[in-house]
């Protein structure tokens, strides 16, 4: 595993190269083989239960890590993929939307559940507690931050923008830099996902009959 | 196993980029200390954006590629919401709503301001009936992380425009009482004493005036 990670990118693996591999989206990473699959063990904000990464196998899953007192950019992601599952039609039905909440303190199981039902019944909230959360974050390279009110700085919440897209196994595939963007690439991006739902280039026959 | 994989790439990627101190400060950590977060905000400006870069660097760098929708000439529906008693000379606004989410929630609100007059008009605070506290805030979006920092004053320079959009500048409107479908008035204040009372369309979740084929809330 550690060799063929140095391997990757010593031979010059590059987010400029690596997007024309699978990606459709233009800014989107394909990341396969360099980013742990799935795991994660959280309370589902809809049952008020323990859910695993296992219990989204056979699904396209796709992580993205935010709060809910967030106006502006969480929604805006949100929505952006909302008008994406929208572009999917039935597909949709085989796409789960992970929203983790960095502010597990402020954020209520019942608020999360009433926020992401807000922009499509895909999208599920999810809240760990700090230590997983922190695990969670980690494991995939994603930054957030919380800090409560002092005397001088209000409460403050950051959060990486990104969005990563699991497979139907659980394997990583592709990461959106942002789509918390007014103009972002919704055909491509929608397209990316099609193609993994569908698995047309999951493999070599798959690479194999776009070239022929 | 899992630990010894993204050491490996990290580390890779580290010595390739200069990543590491920001790395350090940054990632898998909950920040929940000010000084730490700080301390992480700074690095992420300085460490910037890295020309080349792995997977370990794409949460930190990529984000950056996508700035705020505050480009001039975006979509500008006309909308004749400004009431030109007090108001600054030539100082109009354009498509003026709130996304409401809950109303525990913050609702933000967005505008296009434009400026006609010969000189900047300057921006200075905000007050509705349907809001409570209302404030000026800006998302900033750096080294692939966003959050929100609160603004004194938004300059429109003279013939320009300024766009409070989803992803850039917004109204925080912090304990929101209204309803989609609603509209609520908003006074805007000027730095040289004039005002603006607006409308602004109460808009859902996926509610946007730009995306005709979007779907509605
Ligand atoms: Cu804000």
């Amino acid at each position: 595993m550690r060799g063929a990670i140095s391997l990757a990118l010593a031979g010059g693996l590059t987010a400029t190269a690596r997007p024309a591999a699978f990606a459709a989206a233009a800014q989107t990473i394909d990341v396969r083989g360099l980013v742990p699959a799935l795991a994660f063990a959280a309370t589902d904000a809809q049952s008020g239960k323990t859910v695993t990464a296992a219990a989204f196998r056979g699904k396209i899953v796709l992580l993205y890590l935010g709060y809910t007192n967030c106006p502006d950019v969480c929604p805006l992601t949100l929505h952006n993929i909302a008008l994406i599952l929208h572009r999917l039609g039935k597909d949709r039905a085989d796409v789960r939307v992970l929203f983790v909440t960095v502010d597990p303190n402020r954020d209520s199981l019942a608020v999360l559940r009433r926020y992401t039902a807000l922009f499509a019944p895909e999208i599920i909230g999810l809240r760990l507690g700090p230590n997983q959360l922190a695990r969670l974050a980690r494991r995939y390279r994603l930054a957030y931050s919380v800090s409560p009110a002092t005397a001088s700085h209000p409460y403050e919440v950051l959060h990486s923008s990104a969005v990563y897209v699991f497979d139907r196994t659980g394997a990583a595939r592709l990461l959106i830099p942002s789509l918390a963007s007014a103009t972002p690439d919704l055909p491509g991006t929608t397209a990316d996902l099609e193609r993994l739902l569908h698995g047309s280039s999951a493999g070599l026959l798959g690479r194999l009959t776009r070239h022929f | 196993m899992t630990h010894r994989f993204l050491r490996a790439g990290l580390k890779t990627i580290a010595s390739v980029s200069g990543l590491e101190r920001a790395q350090g400060s940054c990632f898998g950590r909950h920040l929940s200390r000010p000084a730490d977060a700080l301390i992480c905000r700074r690095r992420l400006r300085r460490e910037g954006f890295p020309r080349r870069f792995g997977f370990a660097g794409l949460a930190l760098g990529l984000g950056l590629g996508l700035a705020p929708g505050l480009a001039p000439g975006a979509p500008n529906v006309a909308w004749a919401g400004a009431a030109p008693a007090g108001a600054p000379a030539g100082v109009q606004v354009q498509t003026p709503w709130f996304r409401y989410l809950l109303a525990s929630i913050p609702a933000g609100g967005y505008m296009t301001l434009e400026n006609n007059g010969a000189g900047p008009a300057v921006l200075t605070g905000a007050q509705s009936p349907g809001c409570g506290m209302l404030m000026m805030h800006r998302t900033e979006t750096v080294g692939g992380t966003d959050r929100m920092v609160r603004v004194e004053k938004v300059n429109i320079p003279a013939h320009g425009k300024l766009r409070f959009a989803p992803g850039g500048y917004h109204l925080m409107c912090m304990e929101p009482k209204m309803h989609p479908g609603q509209a609520v008035p908003v006074t805007l204040h000027f730095a040289d004493g004039s005002r603006i009372t607006v409308r602004f369309i109460v808009r859902g979740a996926n509610g946007t005036p730009e995306a005709p084929g979007a779907a509605k809330d």
